[in-house]
């Protein structure tokens, strides 16, 4: 084969087939595809959330292809898989956070519940009350703790009372782990808190609304490791009361903290299983390959 | 020692002397700019310090019935009628009982400015009792007579006073007869053909109400272009194109919105000369951009992440951008709009265009008079001939530059006070 073959064969790779090139990607030179279809297990009986065939592009670029998967009730599913993967842009569609972005584009079916997510009669507002959302970087208002709490209740209209308030405040920041901490300076600066405070603090202010489904991005990847384990047991215990989508780059994380893992890669949903069975017996070659620390 | 240290040793050397002469070059750039700020700074102050500062001269004035023609000072049309310049003239002779002949009459009357007669009746009418009693009172000097006391010794000679005029002034001096005291009327009054009597207060008045019709309406129009076009905008060819625009519009000259404002405003919308109002509108066109632009770059600096909370939390739209963004880019937006501001007050050439150059000597009460603003006040000084023009040309610039370093403080207090961290 001289060159220009070979060229031509690349190309037709690119045209045809974009599976062939995520292989090109791979730094490990092993012979590994893409699977046609996901393997494990990734539907359960009664979902809270229901995801079909998700398409996402960006302008001319696919981001996500074909993805299929549901989160149960009260379960943690873990997203994990290497950098620009379409974890946390798939983890984006769940609340229409990727409505902002002008050239983005969702295809597929995603419901929460019986609800179309993107049912174009939906009020975005109404899904976001349900479904909320923690970012990588702790982001609190520039405004008190008090504030940053009461912000979701306050619009929505939840508390009609400063008592009501008072009360959904405090239970927030209860269950959030951050009362005992912060209860004397509820005024001050949500700002002036430490790095995993304001992650909390973002977390009690999420919670605060009630909503039925949390989706969390990354949200220790700016903390250190003691706030890291404060926020670990912490989406434990929500799991008891919410559902609980996370997208994390920490293995031992996903392990820690998931009941189900979803492994992602290039756009790919490759394998979805129990968190157990991802970590000990994955069943696709580039699931072991990532899990074992071979690329990422 | 390592082939790496050996290389780095012999480049340091050069290095630092790179970063000796670029230091160098910046402390030279910025003494240059300091330099021509305080020639600037010292020849204002020095030409016009004077300007704040008045001389009057003594007299021992006389209200006499028939020197001034009035019987009854309670009848106001005697009052108006009355010869004010008869009675100073016969305290002036009384001083120089020398002087004899027309010629020199009115040479030692002109020492002593028209505006000494407006305060002798201002007195009657507020003291009718004063009618036929004689008083001490400092009045007023001409204002050749008054620069001549202010110049030094050696540009006496130059002066526009005559040789005998001169020799009256002296002997006044001598005998602490003349006095300086703070110009009221500096800032107490509008223009005038007189310099002793001319003021900036019509002028201040005059920029005041057209500033106060460039923010009411450069503001909020600004602020709410710059958040559509931010926030709400689709973007697409027509929006690019806008922003294109509002760019270029931040390019045109000045003197091209004062030509629109006068074919727009006067001539196709009938509204009247001279008017702060349509000063206004010309000086919100031309400072329209600047906030735009500015406005535009304080929401584009507000976080991302600040969006993203309020919106995960279903915050719609409106409420993020009146609740998050507004708030946290106000304090680049308020910088925009006093530099604006600043800008807008110290513009001459569009407000030449749409009449406001007008000798105007009442003060302005609303937008709706005719009125002049600072900087055209300064260009109409700056073109009169007297000599107590020019040192007034200079306190009228001192007035406009106060305003203007007052207005950018703010500014810079402004920004710094009203920024917050996150």
């Amino acid at each position: 084969m001289d060159i220009a073959e070979k060229m031509n064969v690349f190309q037709d790779a690119v045209q045809v087939d974009p599976r062939v090139v995520a292989q090109e990607h791979m730094m490990t030179g092993e012979n590994l595809y893409i699977p046609e279809k996901t393997v494990g297990a990734p539907f359960v009986d009664d979902p809270k959330m229901r995801m079909r065939d998700v398409n996402v592009f960006y302008g001319a670029d696919q981001a996500i292809h074909g993805v299929s998967l549901d989160i149960g009730k009260n379960e943690v599913v873990a997203l994990i898989g290497p950098s620009g993967c379409g974890k946390s842009t798939f983890l984006r569609c769940m609340n229409r956070m990727n409505d902002t972005i002008d050239i983005c584009r969702v295809e597929g079916s995603l419901h929460l519940e019986n609800q179309d997510i993107y049912d174009p009669k939906l009020d975005v507002v109404e899904l976001r009350a349900r479904v909320g959302m923690v970012f990588q970087k702790p982001n609190p208002f520039p405004k008190s703790i008090y504030d940053n709490v009461a912000y979701g209740p306050r619009i929505h209209g939840l508390a009609n009372r400063k008592t009501d308030l008072d009360e959904i405040v405090e239970n927030s920041l209860r269950k959030a782990g951050l009362w005992d901490e912060v209860k004397d300076r509820l005024d001050s600066a949500g700002t002036g808190l430490s790095g995993g405070q304001q992650q909390r603090l973002c977390i009690a202010r999420t919670i605060a609304v009630s909503p039925e489904v949390v989706l969390m991005d990354e949200p220790c990847s700016a903390l250190d490791p003691i706030a890291t384990a404060k926020i670990e047991e912490l989406i434990r215990e929500l799991s008891e009361s919410y559902t609980i989508a996370i997208v994390t780059h920490s293995m031992q994380q996903a392990a820690r903290v998931s009941q189900r893992t979803a492994y992602f890669h290039l756009g790919w949903l490759v394998e979805m299983n129990d968190t157990d069975t991802v970590f000990t017996k994955p069943q696709h070659e580039l699931t072991e390959s990532y899990i074992t620390g071979r690329f990422g | 020692m390592s082939v790496t240290t050996e290389q780095v040793r012999k480049t340091l050397a050069r290095r630092y002397r790179a970063e000796k002469r670029f230091k160098a070059y910046g402390i030279c750039a910025i003494s240059i700019g300091l330099l021509a700020l305080l020639l600037l700074f010292t020849d204002i102050i020095g030409k016009g310090y004077r300007a704040f500062y008045e001389y009057s001269v003594a007299l021992q004035i006389t209200f006499d019935p028939e020197s001034l023609e009035i019987d009854d000072p309670r009848d106001l049309e005697q009052l108006q009628y009355g010869n004010y310049e008869a009675v100073v003239r016969e305290a002036l002779q009384a001083r120089f009982p020398g002087v004899e002949g027309r010629e020199d009459r009115r040479a030692l009357a002109a020492l002593v400015s028209t505006a000494a007669g407006y305060r002798l009746r201002e007195m009657l009418e507020n003291s009718p009792e004063l009618l036929g009693q004689t008083r001490t009172l400092w009045l007023q000097l001409n204002d050749d007579a008054d620069m001549f006391l202010k110049s030094s010794e050696a540009k006496r000679k130059t002066a526009r006073l005559s040789d005998q005029q001169q020799t009256w002034m002296l002997e006044l001096e001598q005998s602490d007869e003349v006095r300086a005291g703070f110009n009221h009327s500096l800032f107490t009054r509008g223009d005038s053909r007189e310099p002793e009597q001319a003021g900036i207060l019509g002028a201040i008045l005059g920029s005041f109400f057209t500033m106060l019709v460039t923010l009411a309406l450069s503001f909020p129009i600004g602020v709410a272009a710059a958040v559509y076009l931010e926030e709400f905008a689709p973007k697409n060819r027509f929006t690019d194109f806008i922003e294109v625009n509002i760019n270029n519009l931040a390019a045109v000259p000045s003197i091209i919105f004062g030509l629109l404002g006068l074919a727009v405003f006067i001539g196709l919308f009938g509204m009247p000369r001279s008017v702060p109002l349509v000063g206004g509108l010309v000086l919100t066109l031309m400072t329209l951009p600047t906030i735009i632009i500015s406005s535009r770059a304080a929401i584009k600096a507000v976080p991302p992440s600040i969006r993203q909370a309020a919106m995960g939390l279903g915050a719609s739209k409106m409420q993020v951008v009146l609740q998050f963004v507004l708030p946290l880019a106000l304090p680049g937006m308020l910088t925009g709009g006093i530099i604006g501001m600043a800008q807008a007050l110290g513009e001459t050439a569009p407000l030449l265009m749409i009449g406001m150059v007008a000798f105007i000597v009442e003060l302005p009460a609303g937008a709706m008079d005719a009125a002049t603003v600072l900087p055209v006040q300064v260009f109409l000084w700056a073109s009169s001939p007297e000599q107590s023009f020019v040192t007034m040309t200079s306190a009228a610039i001192m007035v406009l530059m106060t305003f203007l370093i007052t207005m950018n403080t703010m500014a810079v207090v402004m920004r710094k006070r009203l920024e917050r961290r996150w």
